[in-house]
């Protein structure tokens, strides 16, 4: 059962198409990154679930519902903005009690001293301020519920966005690049912390983020954006290992995968650079295919065999890796290799190196990107009967 | 290190006379500093700073423009100004103009400007119609509601005879009189503070309103009092002291329309101040009131620059 | 789309009805004067509310506005005065401001507390002893007296320090590098960089000097020399509730250069007084 679900919306604003027909199902429970490069339209999706934007066609879903027309505050989400969005005038305690007040207390309650006389405000008034402070423990803000945003730093403001977000239980989460104003050190802590706790609540969060590495860490599911549409919806693994669009393939994993010209030669058999791959594609022979060859799944080799014959451009070496950038005849751009720093000792810029691609590593594209169905060499004959 | 320093020190003990070259290019930048400067200290000295001094120390004398002599009186000059019932009348009703005129302006001001900001259509349009009067030259404009405050033949008196209202003498009537010129203070006066109110607006993050959405927040109401008025906080404390200042320097409809009158009734500091100093040449006693004017002036503009000191508050 | 959600269709239309209703009372002072100065005498004077004259009296009024004053005498000294002020309050504001922005030297911080000081002065509190001082000089009733009070505008200073505190020192340098010299670098590369603030504040001054009333009133005798809002008062104590026709027309014609102004650079002209006045 998808707890949210889009059919088909489309998002012009004046002439442009921000959305040109996204589907997607996000089940309950589930962690989903919509994940793409700036302007690829991931945000103006999360804010048409939202419904801080209304879509120009289509439905968005929510609990099986169709909430087309209804305002955002009445379809039971909750949301973490990118500059997070607080109150500046009100406190920490405030900030994360607005959700709860708004909803439990009409606006006569809410009134300064006036709404304390009234019946029953002050035992809704002790249940919220009682969830306000679970909420601090659990995000350890229990010491800060006096300060004003303007007191705290950038991590402590980022966490009571999400207190404010998660003191209610709402249908879903909608996380907005929560972590992009954040210094590198805090963010790679602060994507643990929010893995840990979708884990603890269970709840179903919707990530926009355009940093491919917080998408790969922390979700279930990576939806990835391009111009506009999903280009595909996979796991992590799914995605990095198949990418069905050379977009994906280039946007997904750092350093970026090679991307390699090649023939499709008989029986679907791929050359590039004059050397066999050995994995076969659906397509006719004299086919130009693109390769795509992720940096680790290059090996140097010192054996006699055909490889890729190519001499050191530069060495990047970051002590816990090395890349090795290789110019080979016949490719514009230089081959990426990643290595242990342990093997990559002996390797000196100018000197000559001969690469090999790891067995079945390789992912295929036609000429309009999208990926060619692979099949391994020894499935062959049965491919064709 | 120390070594080059030392040689250095060496070599420049060694030419008496030459400075370092640091020191010579600070010495330039200091003269070029003072010539730049010099034509505005000189301005400022003849024409503010002298001035202020001369004022409070006028408003110990007896000095009239053309006497032979003058003299120290003291504080002659106050005592008499503060048994006069003329100057209480003149501060009391400045400070009533002042009263009706802020608190006026502003709220209108604020609720133009946020009708103007809560649609789309004719936003141009409307906050162009609201400004024209700041720009309007006051004194054509103070004729021309003279004439629409006519008595007989004026527009406003007119259309109250249409719904049924009496008439009113309202520029000669003393209990109307001062009402009437903040009418056209506040009428003057609020664009001003709704142009300064739609900046403060704009400058309000919209993610704050999509926040307050996803928080519950479903009337304009509570809109209203979740984001947008705690936001606008600081402006509005702005807008008051200033309008407070512009509205404390009422004189030019007061000299056109009422010239203080009818008996006093509209006789405000500035005008005071004018007749006593350019009418009757006192100007020892002018200058006393302008040290009064001054004292007002200067604490509303000490409240509003410590208000811009403020104003990072939230941030 | 502004504050929030879009409003619903009864709202829009309450907005605007709020607001048509509002910009009619704020310019009805407008309409009038104009309508009046369309009108002959005979209807000048009814019991009976009359927007639109039965026997337009237009050229009658305005000729008559024209020869009872002399109008184009006042609107050129307008622009004389306001001009000479705005030119000489730069030329003595800019470099000042220079100085107080890109140079190091002692006396900075004395210089501009005197300044934040000067701001705090309302102009009307030191009428007097200008007045004496000018007496003195035997300037009053001249041009000068108009335009030598104004000369120094601290608030322009102050403006333009904080404009030129953004503009990145390595402008100065480079300029430098380039052998360009100080007074060079005030004109020639800080006023350039400044044209917004400039005009501005530009905008502000002409208004503020265009509609000056207190000081003209007091330092000027002879009508030749009267500013605008002088003017018109003057006419209007000649005339004292006989001729409205041509009054209204006359104060037409003295609002007009402003208003129109306005009405072409609408936002230059917001911006210029809401920015100058926020400051």
């Amino acid at each position: 059962m998808a707890q949210v679900a889009v059919r088909k919306i489309r998002k012009s604003f004046d002439r442009t198409d921000v959305l040109r027909g996204v589907d997607l199902d996000i089940a309950h429970g589930e962690f989903i990154s919509l994940v793409g490069p700036s302007g690829c339209g991931k945000s103006t999706l999360l804010r048409v679930i939202a419904g801080l934007e209304t879509q120009t066609d289509g439905d968005v879903l929510i609990g099986e519902q169709n909430v087309n027309g209804v305002r955002a505050s009445r379809r039971d989400l909750a949301m973490v903005f990118q500059s997070y969005a607080l109150y500046p005038h009100l406190s920490v305690f405030d900030n994360i009690a607005v959700p709860l007040r708004m909803r439990r207390l009409n606006a006569w309650q809410r009134l300064p001293v006036a709404g304390r006389l009234v019946p029953g405000v002050r035992r809704i008034d002790r249940e919220i301020g009682a969830e306000v402070e679970r909420v601090a423990a659990l995000l350890g803000l229990a010491d800060l519920l006096g300060r004003k945003p303007g007191q705290l730093s950038g991590g402590q403001r980022q966490r009571v966005a999400v207190g404010r977000a998660i003191v209610r239980h709402p249908k879903a989460f909608l996380l907005d690049e929560p972590l992009s104003n954040l210094d590198a050190k805090l963010r790679v802590h602060m994507r643990a912390e929010i893995a840990q706790l979708h884990r603890r609540l269970g709840a179903t969060f919707i990530y926009v983020t355009h940093d491919q590495a917080e998408a790969m860490t922390m979700s279930d599911r990576i939806a990835v954006m391009m111009a506009g549409n999903i280009v595909q919806v996979g796991t992590p693994d799914e995605i990095y290992s198949h990418p069905r669009d050379i977009r994906v393939a280039e946007f997904i994993g750092s350093p970026k995968i090679n991307i390699l010209p090649g023939r499709v030669e008989a029986e679907g058999r791929v050359v590039v650079l004059g050397l066999p791959l050995d994995q076969r594609v659906d397509a006719a022979p004299g086919t130009a295919v693109r390769v795509g060859i992720r940096p680790e799944a290059v090996r140097p080799t010192s054996g006699s065999e055909p490889a890729w014959k190519g001499s050191v451009g530069y060495v990047e070496n970051l002590g816990s890796e090395v890349f090795v950038h290789v110019e080979v005849g016949g490719v514009d751009e230089p081959v990426l290799v990643r290595l242990e720093p342990s093997e990559a000792r002996a390797i000196a810029v100018g000197s000559p190196l001969a690469l090999l691609p790891r067995p079945s590593a390789a992912s295929f594209f036609d000429d309009r990107g999208h990926s060619l169905p692979v099949r391994p060499l020894a499935y062959r004959q049965a491919a064709h009967g | 290190m120390a070594d080059v320093t030392l040689r250095q020190d060496a070599a420049v003990a060694a030419r008496p006379g030459r400075r370092p070259a640091r020191d010579i290019s600070r010495l330039r930048e200091q003269w070029t500093a003072i010539a730049l400067s010099a034509p505005a200290l000189f301005l400022m000295a003849l024409l503010l700073i002298g001035p202020v001094a001369a004022v409070l120390v006028m408003s110990f004398t007896d000095y009239q423009l053309g006497a032979s002599a003058i003299a120290f009186i003291g504080l002659e000059n106050y005592r008499d100004l503060f048994s006069d019932r003329v100057f209480w009348t003149s501060l009391g009703n400045t400070l009533r103009y002042v009263a009706i005129v802020v608190p006026a302006s502003v709220a209108l001001g604020l609720g133009v400007a946020l009708l103007i900001e809560s649609g789309d259509s004719l936003k141009r349009f409307y906050r162009a119609v609201f400004f024209i009067p700041v720009m309007a030259t006051l004194i054509a404009m103070a004729i021309s509601w003279e004439y629409m405050l006519h008595p007989q033949f004026g527009l406003i008196n007119l259309l109250l005879k249409k719904v049924g209202l009496a008439p009113h003498a309202w520029l000669t009537d003393p209990a109307l009189a001062l009402p009437t010129l903040a009418v056209i203070g506040i009428w003057q006066l609020f664009g001003f503070n709704m142009v300064l109110f739609l900046a403060g607006l704009v400058s309000i993050p919209r993610h704050l309103y999509d926040a307050a959405e996803l928080d519950g927040v479903r009337s304009a109401w509570s809109r209203f009092w979740l984001v947008t008025w705690p936001m606008l906080g600081p402006v509005t404390m702005f807008v008051v002291i200033i309008s407070a200042i512009r509205s404390f320097q009422v004189f030019d409809t007061v000299q056109v329309l009422t010239k203080g009158g009818p008996n006093k009734a509209s006789e405000v500091l500035l005008y005071t101040m004018y007749s006593e100093g350019f009418e009757f040449f006192r100007s020892g006693r002018a200058a006393a009131i302008a040290v009064v004017f001054l004292a007002f002036v200067l604490t509303l503009t000490v409240i509003k620059a410590r208000l811009i000191e403020k104003r990072v508050h939230y941030l | 789309m502004s504050i929030a959600t879009r409003l619903p269709r009864p709202a829009a239309i309450a907005r605007h009805l709020v607001l048509l209703v509002l910009a009619a009372v704020t310019l009805l002072p407008f309409v009038w004067m104009i309508s009046t100065s369309l009108k002959p005498q005979a209807e000048v004077f009814l019991s009976e509310i009359r927007w639109w004259p039965e026997k337009l009296h237009v050229v009658e009024n305005y000729t008559a506005a024209f020869a009872k004053a002399p109008l184009l005498r006042f609107l050129l000294n307008g622009a004389v005065v306001t001009a000479a002020i705005f030119v000489l309050q730069v030329a003595v504001a800019l470099p000042a401001a220079y100085a107080l922005a890109k140079l190091r030297f002692r006396g900075r911080q004395t210089v501009f507390a005197l300044v934040l000081f000067c701001v705090l002065i309302p102009p009307q509190a030191i009428a007097v002893p200008l007045f004496l001082l000018f007496h003195q000089l035997g300037i009053l009733d001249s041009y000068a007296a108009l335009i030598v009070p104004f000369t120094i505008s601290v608030f322009g200073i102050f403006l333009m320090r904080q404009f030129f505190l953004g503009v990145p020192d390595d402008l100065v340098d480079a300029a430098r590098m380039d052998g360009i010299s100080e007074v060079g670098i005030v004109w020639r590369v800080m006023l350039p960089t400044a044209i917004p603030a400039v005009t501005a504040f530009g905008i502000f001054s002409v208004v503020a000097h265009w509609n000056d009333y207190f000081w003209p009133l007091i330092v000027l005798n002879s009508e030749p020399l009267f500013t605008p809002p002088l003017g018109v008062a003057a006419f209007r104590n000649a005339e004292a509730g006989t001729d409205y026709g041509p009054l209204m027309a006359a104060a037409t014609v003295i609002i007009a250069p402003l208003v129109v102004a306005f009405l072409f650079a609408q936002r230059r002209f917001i911006e210029g007084i809401a920015f100058t006045g926020l400051k």
